[in-house]
């Protein structure tokens, strides 16, 4: 009789739990994460830059600076960026919404696209030479860790599409857009917690109340949609890094991997969230169902942007012969197996080559970083006592050297 | 002697720490019977595993501060671990420790646990921190060999005669043997050259040759700056040394056939190691049976450091001996080179150069002493001294030698104790009036520079009269002091800037006048009597002297000069002669008797003016 084999989800919680090692793998991953994560000052020096350069477009075409607006969509709005390889910069989405009044006799797209460009012209010491891409302008900011993709969006003025914006789009004219819905529409889902982390974190809270206050530093994967989407970008940028160009031009996009996530998380929530002990636990069930979210209408792919319903994601898989369907197909497969390969094993006798080729060398820094940890958490110092006996005692006090300079 | 009633500075502060113990440290530390002031610390460290962590505090606490004990058997396996399980951490002693013992206790577990006990967690960094420090691990290494049963196969003491080594070289072996009491016999002291002396000639040189002198040879072997030198990698049994020379000689040195093949002849043979064409050479084995072995020793010379094997014959205990019965034993050489001792290896051009440097010293009394003995120790290679007295009790009040020279001729006594003192130096004291060892060898050209610290007038006369013929071209250097030692002057002349044959020290460079007084203290005997100074003010005179003679050397002077340290018009007037002394403009008006000042002025233009 043949057995059906047990679900990827159900083997890997089965083997963690054998070997007790949930906990550590989440907080490898936790600290993987976060050191891909958007550094805070790197995310307030942005929002200075991209702040100053809405006033200077404002300035530019005269208007008030509240008729200008300039604000971050995709990762960096739904708070999932992840530090690209080899330490190159990060890439930040900004939409600059320019007032409706000036487009309302709905010019030709192009034209609007290259007005904006010029727009930018004369700032190239701070921003860099603008460069054209399909919908955006690049501008690079030399000396900075990032580079912004400043898209140029108008109000729509017939909103026929559900759309508030619409931004050029060298095939399709003018193209409708809601960078802010949908990033609404991820964030309620994504700050949704499990019951788990709920009890989790009041007996952390009780256990530390009476000793130490809770470390600046977040422990293991609380954000889990996030983080979940962070692991699935990093490691398909991992496993696209060496392909050949057409593959990578095929290599699943962000906004599907996001929406596909987003729809397994909420029905996993909305469905069986008690069923749930740790936050691995979920990762792995949003990995395992988010394929069931690709839809197929009238025989064609369909992935759509639930807060612009006519928007289909995938409307590329239609007309490529099947190679982004079959890399998307690919990719998840080799996720699964990766994780399977990776998660049966211990951290600490994790194999460095398979991090690195999953996680890449952030991830073995994150395991290299956390074995030392592991072993400085199995010292019990006294210094943290002593200092206690006797609050008087300050060892941060400036301590009087004698003289240095006297040789005998 | 403390009263037993008093308390010390010492007591007091363990005192306090024991107080706040007591008061305070309930679950934290735990106070031990044994040894004493020793607390056993109630926490767990990783890279200790279960040990107990102790912290004690020395005696003379807080001068030296608390330790931290681990425990013997992490000696060489962690690195600041003293054999005796100490820890040594980086010292955070502090002025303010007497007042508060307790914070600096506080100081040393920070330390150790925010310090040490993380290093040792990371095998990487544990590794790292071997390496910086390797000299202090090796030492400690052989110290601990030095205390094994197996002692008495390795010699006492070894120093080492090191010159630098690209590839590898052989090397001389002297060792001085004494028969124990058992009949078995040690090495009490090996002195081992690189081909750049006979060892035994260095052991008579110093007084190193007590005992029955047995020859040896020595290989030394680079070891490049990358190679790590850890108790995890360097060479603990024959068959690891013999391993590691083949690899650092590119497999043309093969320890078993070199100690086979090489035995040493009494004429010292300083040939250079041809390596397997060697070792397949006529020399018969050493015999293991003779009254004592020959001596071998492996130097591996990485920079500056020598690290050493004794190689012995036969098994020693905790080794297995190889097939040709070779054992290995670490020593710490001593290095005895000048490069070593004038200098730590330091600067080594400018010592290179001074080693060149022959300097012929006229003048070997309370001025000429220490002027001699100051350019030895700076690392000038050649000094003749010529000096016609003989050493007379009074003399040692301001001389660098004292009785045991008494009845010595000055020069020759001083040349013997330096040679004996100073590493390679080569020096020869003539007793001689200069005017006669003149006459003696007309040709002096060879010397770099001729210095004239005799103070007497005929003698820079003489050199005037015969310095085209004696020296040519070699610069003339005249130093002297004034009357109370108010003064010392250094006068460099060069072949077109003699010095004049009608001495004009007292006209044209002395800051003072002291003609119009009489201020010897005379002896009654023919023309004897001497100047009232000490040693505290001649040798200041002699210093100034000596640091412009070394420059001078170091080619830093290429004119005429003349340099003068004078003390104010305040010291002048507190001599005891009657009236006032004629000072010249030199002489400063302001500042105590204690304050001076030192000028370089050119030679024409002090000699020039009318």
């Amino acid at each position: 009789m043949i057995q059906n084999p047990s679900k990827l989800s159900e083997r890997i919680i089965k083997s963690l739990t054998a070997q007790n090692t949930t906990q550590s793998w989440e907080e490898l991953m936790g600290r993987l994460l976060r050191r891909l994560e958007l550094p805070r000052d790197v995310r307030t020096d942005a929002k200075t830059a991209y702040e100053r350069l809405g006033n200077y477009i404002a300035a530019r075409l005269r208007l008030e600076q509240t008729d200008v607006q300039v604000y971050p969509q995709g990762s960096m709005r739904t708070q999932t960026t992840i530090r690209p390889r080899s330490n190159e910069n990060f890439d930040l989405d900004i939409v600059v919404e320019l007032p409706g009044h000036l487009y309302q006799q709905s010019p030709d797209p192009e034209v609007m696209f290259e007005e904006f460009g010029q727009i930018l012209q004369g700032h190239e010491s701070t921003t860099g030479e603008p460069e054209g891409k399909r919908r955006c302008w690049r501008l690079r900011y030399p000396g900075k860790p990032f580079y912004f993709d400043v898209t140029p969006a108008v109000p729509d003025p017939f909103k026929h599409t559900g759309a508030a914006l619409r931004v050029r789009d060298p095939d399709t004219h003018w193209s409708p857009t809601n960078p802010k819905d949908y990033a609404d529409w991820f964030c309620e889902r994504a700050d949704k917690r499990f019951p788990f982390q709920v009890v989790a974190f009041d007996e952390v809270f009780k256990a530390r109340a009476n000793v130490e206050p809770l470390p600046d530093e977040e422990v293991g994967i609380d954000d889990i949609l996030r983080r979940a989407i962070q692991l699935m970008k990093l490691h398909r940028t991992n496993v696209y890094w060496n392909a050949e160009d057409w593959r990578k031009d095929a290599q699943p996009i962000s906004v599907i991997i996001v929406t596909l996530a987003t729809h397994a998380f909420e029905h996993l929530y909305n469905t069986r969230r008690s069923n749930f002990t740790s936050a691995i636990q979920v990762v792995l069930a949003v990995v395992e169902d988010m394929p069931n979210y690709i839809d197929k209408r009238n025989g064609e792919f369909f992935i759509a942007n639930p807060r612009l319903p006519t928007e289909n994601f995938a409307d590329k898989w239609n007309t490529d012969g099947g190679t982004r369907s079959r890399e998307f197909s690919r990719w998840h497969k080799r996720l699964e197996e990766d994780l399977e390969a990776l998660l049966v094993g211990d951290v600490k006798s994790a194999d460095e080559a398979r991090l690195r080729s999953v996680f890449g060398n952030d991830g073995v820094e994150a395991w290299r970083e956390r074995l030392k940890h592991e072993t400085e958490e199995l010292s019990h110092g006294i210094l943290a006592g002593l200092l206690a006996a006797d609050p008087t005692r300050n060892l941060g006090t400036v301590v009087q050297s004698g003289s240095k300079g006297t040789l005998g | 002697m403390i009263p037993a009633e008093s308390i010390t500075p010492f007591q007091t502060a363990i005192r306090l720490v024991e107080a706040w113990f007591e008061a305070c440290g309930a679950g934290l530390a735990r106070k031990l019977s044994h040894p004493q002031n020793t607390w056993a610390l109630c926490g767990s460290y990783h890279p200790l595993g279960s040990t107990e962590v102790q912290l004690r505090l020395p005696p003379d606490f807080p001068a030296k501060p608390a330790r931290v004990h681990v425990g013997k058997p992490f000696f060489l396996k962690l690195p600041h671990v003293e054999h005796d399980g100490s820890l040594c951490l980086p010292d955070t002693s502090s002025p303010g420790d007497y007042e508060d013992p307790v914070l600096a206790v506080f100081r040393v577990i920070q330390n150790f646990e925010k310090q040490w006990v993380p290093m040792c967690s990371d095998p990487q960094r544990v590794q790292e921190e071997f390496q910086k420090e390797c000299l202090s691990y090796w030492s400690n290494y052989c110290s601990t060999r030095r205390q094994s049963a197996n002692r008495l196969l390795a010699a006492t003491r070894t120093y080492l005669d090191l010159a630098p080594v690209t590839s590898y070289a052989e090397g001389e072996v002297a060792a001085y043997v004494k028969k124990l009491p058992n009949d078995s016999t040690r090495i009490i002291r090996q002195i081992i050259t690189m081909g750049n002396g006979d060892p035994a000639s260095i052991a008579g040189r110093h007084g190193w040759n007590s005992g029955t002198l047995v020859q040896g040879k020595a290989l030394f072997v680079s070891l490049p700056g990358d190679v790590p030198w850890t108790p995890q990698s360097w060479p603990q049994n024959f068959t690891t040394l013999e391993r590691l020379v083949a690899d650092l000689t590119s497999g043309e040195v093969e320890l078993t056939s070199w100690v086979q093949s090489t035995t040493p002849n009494k004429e010292g043979d300083c040939s250079k190691a041809t390596g397997k064409a060697r070792s397949k050479g006529k020399h018969g084995p050493a015999h293991p049976d003779s009254s004592c072995a020959h001596p071998f020793v492996v130097v591996l010379v990485q920079g500056s450091v020598p690290f050493c094997y004794q190689i012995t014959r036969g098994p020693i205990r905790g080794q297995v001996a190889k097939r040709n019965g070779f054992s290995i034993f670490p020593i710490e050489p001593t290095r005895i080179d000048a490069s070593w001792s004038l200098t730590r290896d330091h600067a080594p051009e400018p010592f290179e150069k001074r080693q060149q440097k022959k300097v012929l010293v006229i003048g070997c009394g309370s001025l000429g002493s220490p002027i001699v003995e100051l350019l030895a120790r700076a690392g000038v290679g050649s000094l003749d001294i010529v000096d016609s007295e003989r050493f007379d009790s009074p003399n040692v009040s301001r001389h660098v030698l004292g009785l045991a020279s008494l009845g010595r001729a000055k020069a020759e006594a001083l040349a013997a104790r330096l040679r004996q003192d100073i590493p390679g130096l080569q020096i020869t004291g003539y007793q001689a009036r200069v005017a006669e060892w003149l006459a003696r060898v007309e040709n002096h050209k060879e010397y770099d520079l001729v210095v004239e610290c005799t103070g007497e007038s005929n003698v820079r006369t003489v050199l005037s009269q015969w310095r085209p013929l004696a020296f040519g071209n070699t610069p003339v250097l005249h130093a002297w002091l004034e009357p109370y030692c108010s003064a010392a002057h250094v006068v460099l002349t060069l072949a077109d800037d003699p010095w004049p044959a009608s001495d004009p020290a007292d006209d044209k460079v002395n800051a003072a006048d002291f003609s119009g007084f009489d201020i010897r203290v005379d002896l009654p005997a023919c023309g004897a009597g001497f100047h009232p100074y000490g040693a505290a003010d001649a040798w200041q005179g002699a210093t100034f002297a000596s640091e412009r003679i070394i420059a001078v050397l170091d080619g830093q002077c290429p004119q005429a000069t003349v340099w003068s340290w004078v003390r104010t018009k305040a010291f002048y007037d507190t001599l005891p002669v009657p009236g006032q002394i004629p000072l010249r403009t030199i002489v400063p008006l302001e500042g105590s008797r204690y304050d001076s000042v030192m000028r370089t002025r050119d030679y024409r233009s002090v000699m020039g003016a009318p």
